[in-house]
């Protein structure tokens, strides 16, 4: 088996656990809590409204967009690293198919499985602290997957 | 990924661990896709409509300083996202998780550990693959039933067993593949890939450009509406509420419209994003399993070319429902039937192939 290969199966397996092991924490020690502040933020709003508290309704509406905020991205993160993962472990099924040097194949399944990386704990980061850094490792890491996947679209139609 | 040395044809024997795999990977899948559309027609679009109703309810409510009514109407709405959270759950857990079984199945010869265990690990991870997801599915209707914990109930906890017994199954597998790249183990055989085959080029190749369309709509979406649309949630929130504490019911009603429109427009993004994806992985995997369809290369391409046509028509016209509606949304469910009945096509000469195989006492 080629490095590439070994670099896909080994870095996807490892992937996909981080993912599987984050989606069982997260479902048992944060998920239904988290929901149940953004319903309870969300309710929160509307009856603070209907007591004419302006200032009530604007902190029930901070509260809801911050567990959203929350949310979306630690979902994001479970969905990702899993699909990217998967995404790794398929790629030696057809790699030998494109034509290249074992050297720029390894190049490839570094930077996938880098991008993969530093994409997945981009978003995850963002929940810590949303800054330029973690919206920035985001973008890099994505744009490092995209890049990795058109080499290996084009080299397969090659 | 070629070359072996043993003549033990690993995906040729009757019931081992890679046909078990690859054979529950694709019903789980197809299981997923049938709960999909079920999802899809009865509960999606009904759902959005009763919380928009609801939240109309609510600033009416709050217009008319009366706040009686909008305990129930949330109460109402959270059931409502819990019903149809837990409905996308379990289709996407099935669908992914089945992914993971056919990967898995296709890796086998890459995997040291002893044939029974080996078998015994399959088993487990097919299994933990189909409770999993039923046991999200109960999350809504059992409730905190008879649970002896505080916020999670009894399916929570089936689904975390199950995806604990999974992750062992996994690492189990990852300890076997680490075992086999350091030369232990038995070396078993591994198909040469046909690179002539019609019907697995096709699907490699369209389920390559199906995953990078489905990476560069995630990426465009991020870039343009992931930020604005997070905005825009929370000041159309805010706005409904303001113009109903002004009493300016016709604002308020808009602003509700909007808010419930821009729900719709993220699902919509994701769900193509998601969907262009899945099928792309669907596909390529699937490319690698043609060998166990015992179909004439005519049938097999006439397959692959329906899978891929339902790929692209699926996302696409989820995509449109932005433009289109319930249309796009109709031609989104008929392209999630062509692509079961696609799945169903493969399942049936698989199945036809492992009758064969087992006929022979496995030596096909």
């Amino acid at each position: 088996m080629t490095s590439a290969n070994k670099t896909y199966i080994v870095g996807g397996l490892l992937l996909v656990l981080i993912g599987l092991i984050f989606g069982v924490y997260y479902a048992i020690f944060d998920e239904h809590q988290t929901l149940a502040a953004m319903g309870m933020a969300f309710a929160q709003s509307f009856f603070e409204a209907a007591g004419g508290n302006q200032a009530g309704v604007s902190e029930s509406i901070e509260t809801f967009r911050a567990n959203s905020f929350e949310y979306i991205r630690e979902v994001s993160f479970h969905a990702h690293v899993i699909e990217l993962g998967t995404l790794a472990l398929i790629i030696p099924l057809f790699a030998h198919r494109i034509g290249w040097d074992d050297g720029r194949k390894l190049l490839i399944a570094r930077l996938f499985i880098v991008g993969s990386l530093v994409f997945t704990l981009g978003v995850l980061a963002q929940t810590l602290a949303f800054s330029s850094v973690t919206q920035g490792l985001a973008v890099i890491g994505s744009g490092l997957v995209i890049a990795c996947v058109v080499v290996l679209v084009v080299g397969l139609f090659k | 990924m070629q070359g072996g040395v043993s003549e033990r044809l690993t995906l040729n024997e009757p019931l081992s661990p890679a046909r078990i795999l690859i054979l529950g990977g694709i019903l789980i899948a197809t299981v997923g896709m049938l709960f999909g559309e079920y999802f899809a027609i009865f509960h999606l679009h009904q759902s959005g409509m009763t919380i928009e109703a609801e939240m109309l309810n609510s600033v009416k409510a709050v217009a008319a300083g009366n706040s009686e009514p909008i305990g129930g109407s949330m109460e109402r709405i959270g059931k409502m996202l819990e019903n149809i959270g837990t409905k996308k759950d379990t289709h996407a857990h099935w669908i992914q998780l089945a992914y993971l079984c056919l990967i898995l199945g296709l890796v086998q010869p890459y995997i040291a550990i002893g044939p029974k265990w080996k078998r015994r690990w399959a088993i487990v991870l097919v299994a933990s693959s189909f409770i999993l997801p039923l046991g999200i599915f109960a999350i809504y209707y059992l409730g905190l039933w008879k649970s002896p914990f505080e916020t999670i109930g009894w399916g929570s906890i089936m689904a975390d067993t199950a995806g604990t017994v999974f992750i062992v199954g996994v690492v189990a597998q990852f300890a076997g593949a680490v075992r086999h790249f350091r030369g232990k183990g038995e070396v078993e055989a591994v198909a040469k890939d046909d690179e002539a085959e019609p019907a697995k080029s096709f699907l490699l190749r369209w389920g390559a450009v199906l995953i990078l369309i489905g990476l560069l709509n995630g990426a465009y979406y991020a870039a343009t509406g992931l930020y604005d649309n997070a905005e825009k949630d929370v000041s159309l929130l805010q706005a409904s509420l303001t113009h109903a504490m002004a009493n300016d019911v016709p604002a308020a009603t808009q602003a509700v419209h909007d808010y419930n429109w821009l729900q719709a427009e993220k699902a919509i993004y994701i769900a193509t994003h998601a969907h262009f994806i899945a099928f792309g992985l669907m596909a390529v995997l699937l490319a690698f399993a043609q060998r166990f369809v015992f179909l004439s290369d005519k049938w097999k391409l006439r397959w692959a070319r329906w899978l891929v046509v339902g790929g692209f028509l699926l996302p696409g016209a989820v995509q449109s429902e932005l433009w289109s509606g319930l249309y796009g949304g109709a031609v989104a469910d008929l392209a999630g039937f062509i692509v079961i009945t696609a799945l169903l096509g493969m399942l049936l000469g698989i199945i036809r192939h492992t009758g064969a195989v087992d006929a022979q006492g496995g030596t096909s």
